[in-house]
């Protein structure tokens, strides 16, 4: 089927299948509203719904996660606008200018601004993932070997290992513990049990889903719970001008390039939505010049922030799709999703299972456009979802996390392995350590062990022998260079104060 | 005291790596037996990354000398025990008393603990959010959640089980 036929296949399926509709909008007022409430986020209702899935039909499932991808990127817009609270990080960017945008009473505008550039970031990117990722998963197919997979597995870690963590040795500890974890189990060439201590249940290995959940849910209603949730106090912007479609038209040459770097930074493995927002956000403020008002209420940054995070997700589906690598923290629970319904993601999922692409490609698009209806709804709502009494939220959040972690393999140790990460996770986040990269590095240590073995067999054991395959030796040399770079930028970082000091 | 203590949690944080690194070490040698056709043995990888954290520990540890602030005492919240406590003993209430008597019990007295007053409006969220819970997933979903241990509370337990799955029967 050509990526027309998948797309019009997908969009039939949608409309013709009651589930599938209700849980289409279920995921996208679902998303929004976790995107919108501070302290949780899309990642927390993602691991709290990944047991469930397993009771769905995959494609349903898979469809579910990519509505509550775009729509919880967006969910925070509104609330970082108007209340200064980015609900979730990928919105961070768009408090600061949004928040002024508000209290210089320009709430309107850049409310305006927000949906309907998401909206277009989102609706583009999701045109060029449809269009691009069947042609990938077909060169993947006659092109890609085990060392260019572990080339690639590679420079994933080294990018997940050098952002999201506060110092890139934090990164790439956060990295390493994953793959670690993702060692206990049974080796994957001769079954071999590893760290299991003799006990049968860690024979399967750490299961995703309960260390995802402790990672994700748990660590952040610990959080919540122990600072007594507090929130900041809601204040409401007004004002009555209008995002016109004359703004939009200044504001082209930023949707354009926001959408260009949304959508190459959603492309690389471990970068993600909240980068791409302040990647894009810094280049408008630099192109800008002393000309702008960043900072101090400037339309232009929120329409940066939000192209770019929406235009993330798109592209961020690609190599998960048509290589099974996720690029970051929810393309690893959709990984997490494919293999509770004992699937292996890649590229002849095109061939195997058409119908969860088609409905994964009409669900990001019609989702995308979807925002628009989200955006006039969220921003009429959103005053009362801000004073929800946090403690009820993450007592019945904390619930449901122990009947998913339960409910996979009906084992209390689950449950046990549940807390546990959540408890490492709070240590380990509270002291700068990445959770994504956690979670990347279990995902992508699996991947990597697997693909290393093979690669290796096929050398002869000449691991040299990588470097002469092109796709593995400029992604080896990439990855190489991006932690060269980043331990250079984080001694620069180091220096600066102390010169100062100096 | 505060300043004295931080070079001390910036230490035990790199004694933690290195524990994990080194203890991990030795566990693979339990498992380092030679894989059939295969010139690696099934502790290379694992000894790789273990070697990785081992090397990536000393490093912050010599680049992070000037850092002011602990990682460890930043972690640390006044309401953390209270809150692990909590979660502690829902664990081993499910594990002895059962998940259908144990989550009204738990949700309530959370509340409690976290500050709530208003005692009518804690009772009626945490029945109301249990009945819940207990139609969606085991009426629907069929998931038989922990019955416990005790005698008595197991068949209570089981009682409530068997009503909301036989829910899931009325046509």
């Amino acid at each position: 089927m050509s990526s027309l036929e998948l797309l019009f296949n997908g969009l039939g399926l949608l409309v013709t299948d009651p589930v599938a509709l209700a849980l289409f909008f279920g995921g996208l007022c679902a998303g929004s509203l976790f995107g919108a409430i501070p302290g949780i986020n899309m990642l927390t209702l993602g691991a709290v719904l990944l047991p469930f899935s397993a009771q769905m039909n995959p494609a349903h499932a898979i469809m579910l996660y990519s509505v509550i991808y775009c729509s919880g990127v967006f969910g925070g817009a509104i609330t970082a606008i108007l209340f200064n609270i980015p609900g979730a990080p990928e919105n961070a960017a768009t408090a600061i200018d949004g928040y002024p945008l508000t209290r210089a009473g320009k709430s309107r505008k850049a409310v305006g601004a927000a949906v309907l550039c998401s909206a277009l970031g989102g609706v583009i990117s999701s045109l060029v993932m449809i269009f691009a990722a069947q042609a990938t998963a077909r060169w993947a197919v006659q092109a890609i070997q085990p060392a260019d997979i572990f080339g690639i597995v590679a420079l994933g870690i080294a990018i997940a290992a050098t952002v999201g963590a506060k110092t890139i040795w934090k990164g790439w500890l956060s990295v390493l513990f994953g793959m670690l974890l993702a060692c206990v189990g049974t080796d994957p060439i001769d079954s071999a049990p590893r760290f299991t201590f003799g006990s049968y249940a860690l024979y399967a290995g750490i299961k995703t889903v309960p260390l995802i959940l402790g990672v994700f849910a748990v660590v952040e209603i610990f959080s919540q719970l122990a600072s007594r949730g507090t929130l900041p106090a809601v204040r409401s912007g007004g004002g009555s001008e209008h995002f016109s479609l004359s703004d939009l038209l200044q504001s082209r040459w930023t949707v354009c390039r926001s959408t260009v770097i949304g959508f190459f930074a959603g492309l690389v493995p471990g970068v993600g939505a909240s980068l791409a927002a302040f990647v894009s956000y810094g280049s408008e403020k630099a192109l800008a010049g002393r000309s702008g008002r960043f900072g101090r209420g400037e339309l232009r940054g929120v329409i940066a922030a939000e192209t770019a995070n929406n235009a993330a997700t798109g592209a961020a589906m690609i190599p998960m799709l048509a290589l099974g690598l996720p690029g970051g923290a929810l393309t690893a629970m959709m990984i997490g999703v494919y293999q509770l319904h004992g699937m292996e993601p890649g590229p002849l999922i095109f061939t195997t299972a058409p119908d969860i692409i088609s409905l994964v490609f009409a669900a990001m698009l019609l989702a995308n456009v979807g925002i628009l209806l989200l955006g006039w709804v969220e921003a009429r709502t959103v005053t009362h979802l801000v004073r929800l009494d946090t403690r009820y939220l993450m007592i019945f959040l904390l619930v449901i996390s122990t009947i998913g972690a339960y409910a996979e393999r009906n084992l209390m140790i689950d449950v046990w392995v549940m807390f546990g990460a959540g408890v490492m996770a709070w240590f380990l986040r509270e002291s700068g350590y990445s959770m994504a990269g956690l979670v990347l590095g279990l995902i992508l240590g699996r991947v990597g062990e697997a693909s290393f073995m093979k690669a290796a067999l096929l050398a002869d054991y000449d691991v040299l022998a990588f470097f002469e395959r092109p796709v593995a030796a400029v992604c080896l040399g990439l990855a190489v260079a991006v932690t060269c770079a980043g331990v250079l930028v984080d001694m620069l970082k180091r220096a600066g104060p102390a010169t100062a000091r100096a | 005291m505060l300043r004295k203590m931080m070079p001390l949690s910036r230490l035990a944080e790199t004694v933690f790596w290195l524990a994990v690194a080194i203890g991990g070490g030795l566990l693979t040698l339990r498992f380092s037996r030679a894989l059939s056709n295969y010139d690696f043995t099934s502790a290379t990888w694992p000894r790789l990354i273990l070697a990785g954290i081992g090397v990536v520990a000393v490093l912050q540890f010599l680049a992070e000398r000037d850092r002011k602030v602990s990682a460890i005492a930043a972690a640390w919240r006044p309401g953390l025990p209270t809150v692990l406590a909590m979660v502690g003993g829902y664990l081993l209430a499910l594990t002895w008393i059962g998940f259908y008597l144990a989550t009204p019990v738990f949700m309530f007295f959370s509340l409690l603990v976290l500050g709530e007053r208003r005692l009518p409006r804690a009772g009626a969220f945490a029945l109301l959010a249990s009945a819940f819970f207990f139609l969606v997933f085991t009426t629907f979903f069929y998931i038989a959640m922990p019955a416990g241990a005790l005698d008595g509370l197991l068949d209570a337990n089981i009682a409530i089980r068997e009503t909301f799955l036989a829910l899931g029967s009325i046509p």
